[in-house]
């Protein structure tokens, strides 16, 4: 019998042999999961994770920069207003955002989702070395402008946010508020570095991913912002002079697909579908009141021939009122697409160089010319060239805020930037309170980072 | 790692050789022949009859006969049955009844077999801290999840109903949280086998029961027949659970099923039938009330009502009224349940096979509902020499839940006046012009889900083959063997009749499918000696594991006909994505125990363990822990003096080290995850998560000290327990501020927290007369829940939300001060005084968690009546209505509010509860929206009694049955959620939210039939 037992043990023995084990518990990952260094050593798998930074900027309806901005922005300065007085808009339309809100967060988390994601794939990028030279500079110039995108929504929002610029989440979590110049001037050096890794034809099909000189027009804006004046000519005159690009004297062609007039555009959901501005402000039939009606002080403002109120705006009559809505995207179908989300046109660099010129009052008639490309083309007479400086300023104000109207919160910004946003608003809307120009950070955000100090007034 | 095994197998081997050399030393004698009966002196087939200090032992024949031999006149026999007494006979005494034995009742709590992991002991000699419910128990209760048969019966443990949809899950928490934010969920076992998905969610595609990542969603529990169940077995002190090692730091629940008898085969039907209605809600504000709040809101807010701002005032029609309490939750839910089994055997072979039907339907108004059919299957053999075991256990079961896509009750809020139906008979989506989402009114029609379809189809299949063989009578070799698969298979479907026109969406479908499948092989040698005056018991073991699950989501949208739509390929765009996970998990542990004569008993056991969860670097750990007792009523001392009142005493305690490896699987891997949205037609990847390759085991220590007395030949037991836990290095999803691009990080954070307190058990016979018994069990914990520790939390994420000395579920809140009288807003205290409240202000304390629970339960019977009688009770602060309301303000926006918002403040001077009505931004909805709720107005008393089960049952006279020829028969009522005893202001104490179904009241009638 003795001998039984021994063999029994053994085998028990054997099995339960450790070094056999170690090999037990040692499982190859998930087939869906692909390590990050795998990915940027590959043109192909480095191009999905860049691919990833779009899709996730156009998901949510609407959201962040897929449409949200120019909805909330809208809202909050004297562009558009809610018709039905609705609990999600109206604390928008009447300046009391509570800090809770959940737009609020929602902005945030997603701004700081693709802030993430183009640090990530920074840092991959520039650690890899398997990656062919012109798809790393073209990958590693888009993420930049990327950022710069966003960092520069997110100080126009809420002012100082903390600068997050590795994937060290270590390190994030305590992120102080940066001071808005400081993270203008990141934006700057991201831009500048774009302009040298980008070249100016567009890396893929259409233009639903920045070139070279979405750099310049970004950095014209912000330059723009920023009041260096000269140099926002410069980057504005950089793009103006490529060539590339035409003010289309169709007002009705400007917004659609791969336009003459479109520097940058991203195409929504899986590019099978409209812009995220035509679902939200176009009403689903000519019955019903559209959710966001133009405000009376911008109607009034549109002189009768300008072009641009009859194409641009749409109506509806219920009740015998006429309700006004943005009708520069026109196409809410989801069958026939025509088209995307447009981040950056041509138009706008004129009126930055306008202004730009006007401010530095050496150039008043090439300010004025300039205003006139976008002045004329609504139909209306142009300006004089003998256009006084302080007359030019305002000409170029008028025509910013009738020009690109509910596109991305451009009044908003315009309104904080010029220091007119309390003499109007003040005048305009009832109980309008200075802190209101400001954002609060979101509520719960200030328990997870102690660091962060809220916006005074919330 | 070598080492330690060469050492234990040297040992087991030692121990081998040892025994073997006994048998040879057989002492000559005669063969005797007897029979075993019971006190009534039926004989008992089965009894093992057994030769003290040798090897040679028989079982009893079917007419409870036996043969042994051979002995002599000192041998001593040892004659054992369960269920009975076990008895010891000097061969000479044994003479003197002609070798019969009459075995008496085991009625002794005791000695009952007390299932622990990887064996069996009794109350009287057990180390550790164990807690059983039985069939007995579960058997009394209409309930369809055999989770909801644990409420209130065992101390130490929190079982708390999510909702009352049939099918939705329930928080499970053993001796309190010790994870600052993971889930504290207890590891459990069925027969056996790891129950693949634990307490997780069943459904990918939210439902009724809720959505998977709530935390609520269908419970896989659902999947288990608790007819099935012989008894469930709660693990909690270190002593018990460290065996599981890795995962045993949240305490163990083993279920096991029922297993044949030895005895003629018997047909056993029981079916019962019966009703429930929702038990506790609020009563909801009728169109002329909510008229009347929006009016005066507006007035309250100095504004004019217009078409624009009002247009429920001014466009729609004032005088329709809808009471959506009533249309939506106000149903009665029908009960259905039909077991049938067959059991029987010899006393080799026992089996039991079963067939299992369940439906319930809900409240809403709707016949659809939730089924399951279940299977069971049981066989256990041995040989007649006793040497070779086998056991097979096999249970199947399949779920269809198809109930609504939402819990209605989320829409008992809705406006009282909205216009569910066109004229022409369809579902109305807007009225007087204005679509009714584009007020921000979320679900415009609650009839909506009359055509949204969701049909869950789940699938479990468990089963465990177990071989043993004993070489030597002392050593058992044995194998066990499990498989386990849970499968999922979820449609939704959303036609255009259901979708609010005015959102542009087209019909669209959500199709889910998953399989979890596991497998597990335990070898273990098991060696048991009498070793000097002791007893010695060894256990070695290994365990391996190896899991996956394989998932399958669609998103299937822009249908253009809603015939279609179980179709994925009749979608004009689908999303779709699939998920893959495997874990894999090793162990080696052993146990030994001393016992030395039923009076001082040691036992130490010990566990390796790896895990597939970890990097390479930390993924084997060593967990271990000491057990000892004392059974102080054995000792002279007190035999010889106290024996009269004290019938049993016993100190035990124990300390060990268990972990926890519940994180998911490859998260120290630093990933991207393909997504299915393409840009430009090319694929798309993102980052999976944060990663952290450096995370480890965490850790948790567990000490216990407790007292078990008996009084009066055990009529009073009582058992108190102290428990303290300690955890630290606790693997945590870390939060994060969203600035780092996610919401958190899995993490181990340098933070301890203990969980001690106090378990009470006791169990009295009151009454036990012939005719007339009367026994009370009572069950009391208190726990006390502390943040011992936490380095750094200044800086931390946490910074704001815990506080070192407290709960981890304390927060610090604004302190409410009531309704101001002169402006009728609610006031709050502005304790730095800078006018406004922000974090500083926030210095009030507030705690939910329990602070004690327990049950209360009496069983009667008197003749052939038999009524049991069990209240449960919790003593606890929680969220009351006012949260619910913090983000619908009454007066603001269309929503409607429980009728207690009446009591509202209306003119200057007046003391009041509910703030004015408002119809407009400004103090009064900045203090609801914002500071109302994180200030300690929305915490208030949710302490509550339920009487939470009756059960009435009649045993028709055996006289009649004999007639019949039938063996038992019952007939029973029962009741679930009879009655709630609280002050808790809002709709049940329990879940705590208007907005989710509490739990059902329910009452059944049944018959059981044994034939």
């Amino acid at each position: 019998m003795k001998p039984q037992y021994k063999q029994l043990l053994l085998i028990l023995l054997l099995s339960i042999n450790m070094s056999a084990c170690k090999k037990f518990v040692d499982i190859s990952p998930s087939p869906q999961l692909i390590a990050t260094d795998a990915i940027f050593s590959d043109d192909n798998t480095a191009l999905s994770a860049v691919s990833g930074v779009y899709v996730q900027m156009r998901s949510g309806s609407p959201s962040f920069v897929n449409g949200g901005i120019g909805i909330y922005a809208g809202l909050t300065a004297d562009e558009i207003y809610d018709t039905s007085s609705s609990s999600t808009y109206d604390p928008y339309y009447n300046n009391n955002i509570l800090s809770n809100d959940g737009n609020i967060s929602d902005f945030w988390s997603t701004a700081y989702n693709t802030i993430y994601r183009t640090n990530a794939i920074l840092q991959g990028l520039d650690k890899s070395n398997g990656l062919t030279s012109p798809v790393k500079n073209q990958l590693k110039g888009e993420m930049k402008v990327v950022r710069a995108l966003i960092y520069f929504y997110l100080v126009n929002l809420y002012g100082d946010v903390p600068l997050i610029t590795t994937p060290d989440y270590a390190q994030n979590a305590t992120a102080e508020r940066t001071p808005v110049s400081q993270v203008y001037q990141q934006m700057v050096v991201d831009l500048t570095d774009a302009q040298g890794l980008l070249t100016n034809t567009y890396p893929s099909t259409g233009k639903l991913r920045p070139n070279r000189l979405t750099a310049n027009a970004l950095l014209a804006r912000i330059y723009l912002f920023k009041k260096d004046w000269a140099n926002a000519e410069v980057q504005s005159s950089a793009v103006i002079n490529s060539n590339l690009y035409s003010v289309l004297p169709d007002l009705n062609a400007v917004f659609l697909i791969n336009s003459g007039e479109t520097i940058w555009e991203i195409a929504p959901a899986n590019d099978a579908a409209n812009s995220a501005e035509a679902s939200a402000f176009v009403p689903e039939s000519p019955t019903v009141e559209p959710t966001f009606a133009i405000n009376s002080y911008l109607l009034n403002l549109f002189d009768a021939n300008d072009k641009r109120k009859t194409n641009w705006l749409g109506s509806n009559t219920i009740g015998g009122t006429t309700y006004y809505y943005p009708n520069k995207f026109k196409n809410s179908s989801t069958t026939s697409i025509t088209e995307y989300n447009v981040v950056f046109r041509f138009a706008e660099q004129y009126l930055i160089r306008a202004e730009a010129r006007a401010q530095q009052n050496t150039n008043l008639p090439g300010a004025v010319n300039d205003l006139n490309m976008i002045h004329t083309r609504a139909g209306l007479s142009a300006y004089p060239t003998s256009l006084l400086q302080a007359d030019c300023l305002l000409a170029v104000q008028k025509e910013r805020r009738l020009e690109l109207f509910t596109e991305w919160g451009d009044r908003w910004f315009d309104l904080k930037r010029w220091g007119t946003i309390d003499g109007v608003l003040g005048a305009e809307k009832p109980g309008w309170k200075p802190y209101a120009a400001l954002f609060p950070l979101p509520l719960d955000q200030l328990t997870y980072n102690v660091k962060l100090i809220q916006n005074t007034g919330y | 790692m070598k080492k330690t095994i060469l050492f234990i197998v040297l040992a087991a081997l030692c121990l081998f050789f040892r025994a073997a050399g006994q048998i040879i030393n057989k002492p000559p004698g005669q063969i005797i022949t007897g029979k075993v009966t019971d006190e009534q002196g039926t004989q008992l087939p089965g009894a093992t009859v057994k030769l003290k200090g040798s090897s040679i032992a028989v079982n009893t024949a079917a007419d409870g006969t036996y043969t042994i031999g051979p002995v002599s006149a000192n041998d001593i026999l040892v004659i054992s049955f369960i269920g009975y007494q076990q008895v010891e006979i000097q061969l000479s005494e044994l003479q003197k009844q002609q070798f019969t034995i009459r075995l008496k009742n085991n009625t002794g709590v005791l000695d009952e077999v007390q299932i622990i992991a990887y064996g069996t002991t009794t109350k009287r000699l057990s180390t550790g801290n164990v807690s059983s419910v039985k069939a007995a128990d579960i058997e009394k209760q209409p309930v369809s999840n055999p989770l909801a048969a644990l409420e209130g019966r065992v101390p130490g443990l929190s079982v708390t109903q999510s909702s009352g949809v049939s099918g939705a899950g329930f928080k499970v928490q053993i001796r309190g949280q010790n994870s600052l934010l993971q889930g504290s969920e207890p590891f459990y076992i069925v027969d056996g086998v790891p129950f693949v998905t634990g307490n997780s969610a069943l459904n990918q595609i939210s439902s009724a029961a809720g959505s998977s990542s709530s935390g609520t969603g269908m419970s896989p529990f659902q999947l288990i027949n608790p007819s099935d169940i012989e008894s469930i077995e709660i693990l909690k002190d270190a002593d018990a659970t460290a065996i599981y090692g890795s995962r045993g730091a949240n305490g163990v629940i083993l279920i096991t099923t029922k297993k044949g008898k030895p005895g003629s085969v018997k047909v056993n039907l029981n079916t019962y039938s019966g009703v429930s209605k929702v038990s506790r809600t609020m009563d909801m504000l009728n169109t002329q009330q909510y008229l009347q709040m929006r009016r005066e809101g507006f007035k309250n807010s100095g504004l004019k009502p217009t078409t624009t701002n009002a247009p429920d005032l001014l466009l729609w029609d004032t005088t329709r009224y809808t009471d959506f309490k009533k249309l939506l939750i106000g149903g009665t839910a029908h009960t259905t349940d039909a077991q049938l089994s067959l059991s029987g055997g010899n006393i080799n072979t026992q089996f039991i096979i079963g067939g299992g039907y369940h439906h319930e339907t809900t409240v809403f108004p709707t016949d659809l509902g939730d089924t399951r059919g279940s299977l069971h299957l049981s066989l256990n053999h041995h040989s007649t020499d006793n040497k070779l075991n086998i056991a097979f256990t096999a249970g199947y079961s399949t779920n269809k839940n198809n109930l609504t896509t939402t819990d209605l009750s989320s829409y008992i809020n809705s406006n009282p006046m909205l216009q569910l139906y066109t004229p022409d008979g369809k579902l109305n989506w807007a009225e007087g012009g204005k679509a009714y989402s584009s007020l921000g009114i979320l679900n415009p029609n609650p009839l909506a889900f009359q055509y949204q379809t969701y049909t869950g189809k789940f699938n479990n299949l468990n089963s465990n083959l177990m071989i043993g063989y004993h070489f030597i009578p002392d050593l058992l070799l044995k194998v066990s063997m499990g498989y386990n698969t849970v499968n999922s298979n979820e449609v939704a479907t959303f036609p255009s009749t259901s979708i609010n026109p005015y959102s542009l969406q087209l019909p669209y479908s959500n199709f889910a499918n998953r399989t979890f499948q596991s497998w597990i092989i335990e070898p273990q040698a098991q060696y048991a000696k009498t070793l000097g005056i002791g007893k010695l018991d060894v256990l070695i073991g290994g365990t391996w594991q190896d899991q996956s699950s394989n998932g399958l989501t669609v998103a299937a949208t822009n249908y253009n006909n809603d015939l279609l739509l179980n179709s994925i390929a009749a979608a004009g765009i689908t999303q779709s994505s699939n998920s893959y996970s495997q874990y894999r998990y090793e162990g080696i542990y052993g146990r030994v125990n001393y016992n030395l004569q039923d009076k001082y008993i040691v036992n130490i056991s010990g566990r390796r363990d790896g895990s597939s969860r970890f990097g390479p670097q930390s993924r084997f750990s060593n967990f271990a822990a000491f057990g000892a007792a004392w059974i102080f009523s054995e000792e002279k001392f007190i035999k010889s003096t106290l024996s009269n009142i004290i019938s049993f005493g016993k100190l035990r305690g124990s300390y060990g080290i268990t972990g926890n490896d519940q994180i998911g699987d490859y998260q120290y891997l630093d990933t991207w995850t393909p997504v299915s949205d393409t840009y430009q037609g090319v694929s798309s990847l993102n980052p999976t998560s944060l990663y952290n390759p450096s995370f480890q085991w965490e850790k948790n220590k567990k000490t216990e000290l407790a007292l078990d007395l008996g009084f009066i030949n055990d009529r009073i037991l009582l058992s108190a327990a102290y428990f303290r836990s300690l955890s630290n290095n606790q693997l945590v999803n870390y939060t994060l501020p969203t600035q780092t691009g996610f919401t958190s990080i899995l993490e181990n954070l340098n933070a301890t927290i203990v969980n001690k307190g106090w378990e009470l058990q006791l169990n009295t016979k009151n009454i036990g007369s012939h005719a007339f018994t009367w026994n009370s069990s009572f069950n009391l914990t208190i726990p006390k829940n502390q943040l011992l520790a936490f380095p750094g939390l200044e800086s931390s994420t946490y910074a704001g939300t815990y506080i070192i000395g407290q709960s981890v579920s304390s927060r610090l809140v604004y302190h409410y001060l009531g309704v101001d009288p002169q402006t009728g807003v609610y006031q709050f205290l502005d304790v730095n005084k800078d006018g406004s409240y922000n974090q500083t202000d926030r210095n009030t304390l507030v705690n939910t968690d329990p602070k004690f629970y327990g049950g209360f339960q009496n069983s009667v019977s008197y003749k052939n009546f038999q009524l049991d009688i069990f209240f449960e009770f919790k003593k606890q602060t929680g969220v009351n209505y006012l949260s619910n309301l913090a983000g619908t303000v009454p007066g603001y926006k269309y929503y409607n509010q429980p009728v207690i918002v009446l009591s509202r403040w209306q003119n200057p001077g007046d003391v009041a509860n509910i703030q004015k009505f408002t119809s407009a931004g400004g103090a009064a909805l900045t203090a609801s929206n914002l500071y109302l709720r994180s200030s300690n107005a929305v915490y208030s008393d949710a302490s509550y009694i339920r009487l939470k089960n009756v059960a009435l049952s009649y045993s028709i006279p055996q006289q009649l049955l004999k007639k019949l020829h039938v063996v038992n028969c019952r007939v029973y009522l029962q009741g679930q959620n009879l009655l709630t005893m609280t002050n808790y202001i809002g709709a049940d104490p329990e879940n705590q939210s208007l907005f989710v179904l509490p739990p059902l009241r329910t009452v059944t009638a049944g018959i059981q039939l044994t034939l």
